[in-house]
């Protein structure tokens, strides 16, 4: 079974501090694979080169077994790389619908047409408001962006990565921020993904990651120091000392 | 061609990026310190002239003027400063642009209000005036040599200040990231105030200096700070170092480009064609070069800001 | 959806005016005058594309006005006459010229990006002045105006008042359908979130060098008109601080509308005639202008004027 995402020796310097060291691992079919590590872990470094944002030193990136390391992040997209941020990041000024419909145009050949066509409208249009009803967002789909609840703008997050249809989701954080009713919700939005699209999930609450996870990866000072099933991660007396000591309360 | 005049136009243009450097030195703090666009830097350059031009009309003194006028220049930067640059911090680049081209506008008109549109200028001061030989063959202006000089110190002094002193650890550290300066509690308003209006005062000191070898003129910081924003983009928003090396790079390639374009051309083509070219190439050339840098290197020679 | 039909029907009633007006027997300097405010406003709305839609702020814009003057000048000074020749080289050489300039500035972002367009357009400027053949400095003056299929129809100045006219509302409309596109969405939302639009498969670059390119080639467009009825170009055309009047215009008028350009051209052209018919130094007054309403009206001049964008 080939993996939809590869990641093989990605290295990255900043200067004489090495963020990634020879990071490799894999997301395959139908999976959740949950990337966690302390502050300063370097996952922020690690998204950014898989997003296509940063080109890392050495290593590649493979997507549905193509190698895209030397392709910018908006062909990355397009071959079916879906992400979203850290910190919500959509169109401040526009509807939630035309969030998702942007997206639906990005991957249309049309995206760039310089006059409007009335056919991708509709079509971007329809398919917006299923996208919405996916989230749970489709009575919402005329308010500015700017309206939304916090909860609302990470569900919006996914409905516009969504509307990509692609191969693989990239979650930064998708939980920054949100209180525990919003948390509950999207938990259960992005379990609910999981049959439909493979995810790299990259979470601070482990209480999240250790219920969506089907595997887990643990990465500190730039290393992938442990990978497995959530209780075989859990169970790694590295990962207790190096990372889960401090989190005790949380588990 | 020959090697004297080539020597000279190398020292006239290293004088010229000097004069750059320390107009430069200060906006490209702002830029990088404050993420503000300020237009009205060249504004500063012309008032630093015309005060020293005007000051050493009433006293009879280049060097009287000269010291007279350096407090006045921090004093002019500070009052621009509080009145519309700092309201101006938060906003957008769009405001910034808009407010600060009007600061230009009512400079530029006051002036010519003030002491008329004709040029003025300014007699080399006595002891610095007459030339020397530097070589056999080689007169060069003794002034010239001072502003040469005034420059290298005072970029020395700047960067024994930016190195060596806590005021230019805050700055070095609000170019690469406001936030955490503002974090540790120090005043960044104060910091913005205080690199403004220094920053005024050197681009200032560069008018002054070059009262005596050029006229001085309503709007001839206008074209001063469009050279100073290829010194600054070519060298990273935000680095002195770059700066310097930057402003020293345009003032030599503009100087060198200017007298011998068309000298060199005509080895590969007619004289007549040559004569045409030579002009139009030689006014481009620092544009070029900047393209050059940039297509390389988008954030300049020597980026100050980590990110983007 | 009212929003719209408002914005349509005060850009219909100033083209209407515009149309009527060489009709109601004003002395003919108002008519000529008009016409130069039509093609400054040209600049304005191909402007009001790359920074009220794009978010750029583009200070070198007068360079492709001047570029495009040029184009028509250095022809007619060939004798070379046809006015369509001189559309398609003005229009062609400053679009060329934002393709080569705009693939360095797109980059680019911040402040990085206003100087270097400020740059290029100060080349442009330059060069101009060395341009000893072509008057260098002092400009060139153009014996005659381009001709029409080989009439001399354009000498008429009712008859280039049209033409004037008739190119603002096609670039008008060229506006107004291109941020209407998936193209235009596209930029529109790079200018509040890039990150997010190369996110969901867009080269904003690319999107933001074109908008650059197409304004260029309006702004070439507007230079081979104003070449054609002042008779003459001269590197003044391109100074930098028409490029700050044309972003004056722009903002003024209300960025990211369709007929705020229009209305911001000439409301600065006429408030400069103006102050300059009550004192010399009228600069000073403007300068003030400027300042103040940044100052003092909520998020710029802008914020004083109800608008869509931001």
């Amino acid at each position: 079974m080939t993996a939809v995402l590869r990641l093989e020796g990605l290295t990255k310097r900043f200067g004489a501090l090495v963020v990634s060291d020879e990071v490799s691992l894999d997301v395959r079919p139908g999976e959740i694979h949950a990337l966690i590590g302390p502050n300063g872990a370097g996952k922020t470094t690690l998204i950014g080169q898989i997003a296509g944002r940063i080109a890392p030193d050495a290593g590649r990136v493979f997507l549905g077994g193509e190698d895209v390391t030397a392709l910018p992040a908006a062909t990355r997209a397009r071959r079916g790389l879906a992400r979203t941020f850290q910190i919500s990041a959509l169109v401040g000024d526009m509807t939630a619908r035309e969030n998702v419909a942007l997206a639906i145009r990005g991957r249309s050949a049309g995206r760039l047409a310089p006059i409007p066509l009335p056919g991708l409208e509709r079509r971007c249009r329809a398919e917006a408001m299923d996208g919405l009803a996916e989230v749970g967002l489709a009575d919402r789909a005329d308010v500015p962006v700017s309206a939304l609840s916090h909860g609302e703008r990470r569900a919006l997050e996914l409905a516009a990565a969504l509307a990509l249809e692609p191969k693989l989701l990239l979650l930064d954080e998708p939980l920054a921020g949100a209180g525990k009713d919003e948390s509950k919700a999207l938990v259960k939005l992005i379990g609910s993904l999981r049959a439909k699209i493979p995810m790299l999930l990259v979470e601070h609450d482990m209480d999240a990651v250790f219920r969506l996870a089907d595997r887990v990866s643990v990465l500190v000072y730039g290393r992938i120091v442990a990978s497995g099933t959530p209780s075989e991660v859990r169970a790694d007396p590295l990962v207790r000392s190096a990372y889960l000591g401090e989190e005790d309360e949380a588990c | 061609m020959s090697l004297t005049l080539f020597a000279v136009q190398t020292l006239n243009g290293l004088q010229f990026g000097l004069m750059l450097f320390l107009v430069a030195a200060g906006l490209t703090l702002v830029f990088g310190v404050m993420d503000f666009i300020n237009l009205a830097h060249g504004v500063q350059y012309m008032l630093g002239a015309y005060l020293t031009a005007v000051l050493a009309k009433v006293t009879g003194g280049f060097f009287t003027a000269l010291l007279l006028a350096m407090p006045l220049t921090l004093l002019l930067g500070l009052v621009l400063e509080r009145l519309v640059f700092r309201p101006l911090y938060a906003r957008g680049h769009l405001d910034q642009v808009l407010a600060t081209f009007g600061v230009i506008l009512i400079v530029n008109e006051a002036v010519k209000l003030a002491f008329g549109a004709a040029p003025i200028s300014v007699p080399v001061p006595e002891i610095l005036s007459g030339s020397v030989r530097l070589m056999d063959g080689l007169l060069f202006p003794v002034y010239r040599l001072a502003i040469i000089g005034a420059g290298l110190g005072t970029a020395l002094l700047l960067w024994l200040v930016i190195d060596g002193t806590r005021f230019g650890m805050l700055v070095r550290a609000g170019a690469t990231n406001a936030p955490m300066v503002s974090a540790l509690g120090v005043d960044v308003r104060r910091l913005f105030t205080a690199v403004t209006a220094f920053g005024a005062m050197l681009a200032g000191f560069a008018g002054a200096m070059v009262t005596p070898i050029l006229s001085v003129e309503p709007g001839m910081g206008d074209g001063v700070l469009i050279l100073a924003f290829v010194v600054i983009v070519v060298g990273g928003v935000g680095s002195i170092r770059g700066a310097f090396i930057a402003a020293l790079i345009v003032g030599l390639v503009d100087t060198l480009g200017r007298s011998f374009a068309t000298d060199l051309l005509k080895l590969v083509m007619s004289a007549s064609t040559a004569n045409h070219v030579g002009p139009a190439l030689s006014s481009m050339a620092i544009y070029l070069l900047m393209a050059g840098v940039l297509a390389f290197r988008p954030a300049g020679l020597f980026p100050s800001r980590s990110a983007g | 959806m009212t929003r719209t039909r408002r914005d349509l029907l005060v850009l219909g009633l100033m083209l209407g005016l515009l149309a009527a007006l060489p009709f109601l027997g004003l002395p003919n300097w108002v008519l000529t005058y008009t016409a130069r405010i039509m093609a400054f406003a040209i600049c304005a709305v191909a402007l009001d594309l790359v920074l009220g839609y794009g978010g750029m702020v583009s200070l070198g814009h007068a360079a492709f006005l001047g570029i495009g003057s040029y184009a028509a000048g250095i022809l007619l000074a060939e004798n070379v006459n046809d006015f369509f020749i001189g559309l398609v080289a003005g229009a062609g050489a400053a679009g060329l010229y934002a393709l080569v300039t705009g693939a360095v500035a797109v980059r680019t972002k911040g402040v990085a990006f206003i100087m270097i367009t400020l740059a290029f357009g100060q080349m442009a400027f330059f060069v101009a002045n060395a341009l000893s053949e072509y008057g260098g400095s002092d400009g060139l003056t153009l014996w005659s105006r381009a001709e029409i299929g080989g009439t001399r129809a354009l000498a008429r100045d009712t008859n280039l008042y049209f033409v004037i006219l008739f190119f603002l509302a096609l670039s008008i409309l060229i506006v107004r359908l291109v941020t209407a596109s998936p193209f235009g969405i596209a930029l529109r939302a790079a200018r509040s979130n890039p990150e997010r639009v190369t996110a969901l498969g867009y080269d904003v670059e690319r999107v933001r060098l074109w908008a650059y390119v197409l304004a260029a080639v309006l702004c070439g467009v507007a230079g081979v008109l104003i070449a054609n009825l002042s008779s003459f170009v001269s590197p003044a055309l391109m100074a930098w601080q028409r490029s700050g009047e044309f972003i004056i215009m722009v903002i003024l008028g209300g960025a990211g509308t369709v007929w705020g350009a229009l209305a911001g051209a000439f409301a600065v052209l006429i408030l400069e005639e103006a102050l300059s018919l009550a004192t010399p130094h009228w600069k000073i007054l403007f300068g003030l202008f400027l300042i103040l309403a940044v100052l003092f009206t909520r998020g710029g001049i802008a914020g004083l004027f109800d608008r869509s964008a931001k």
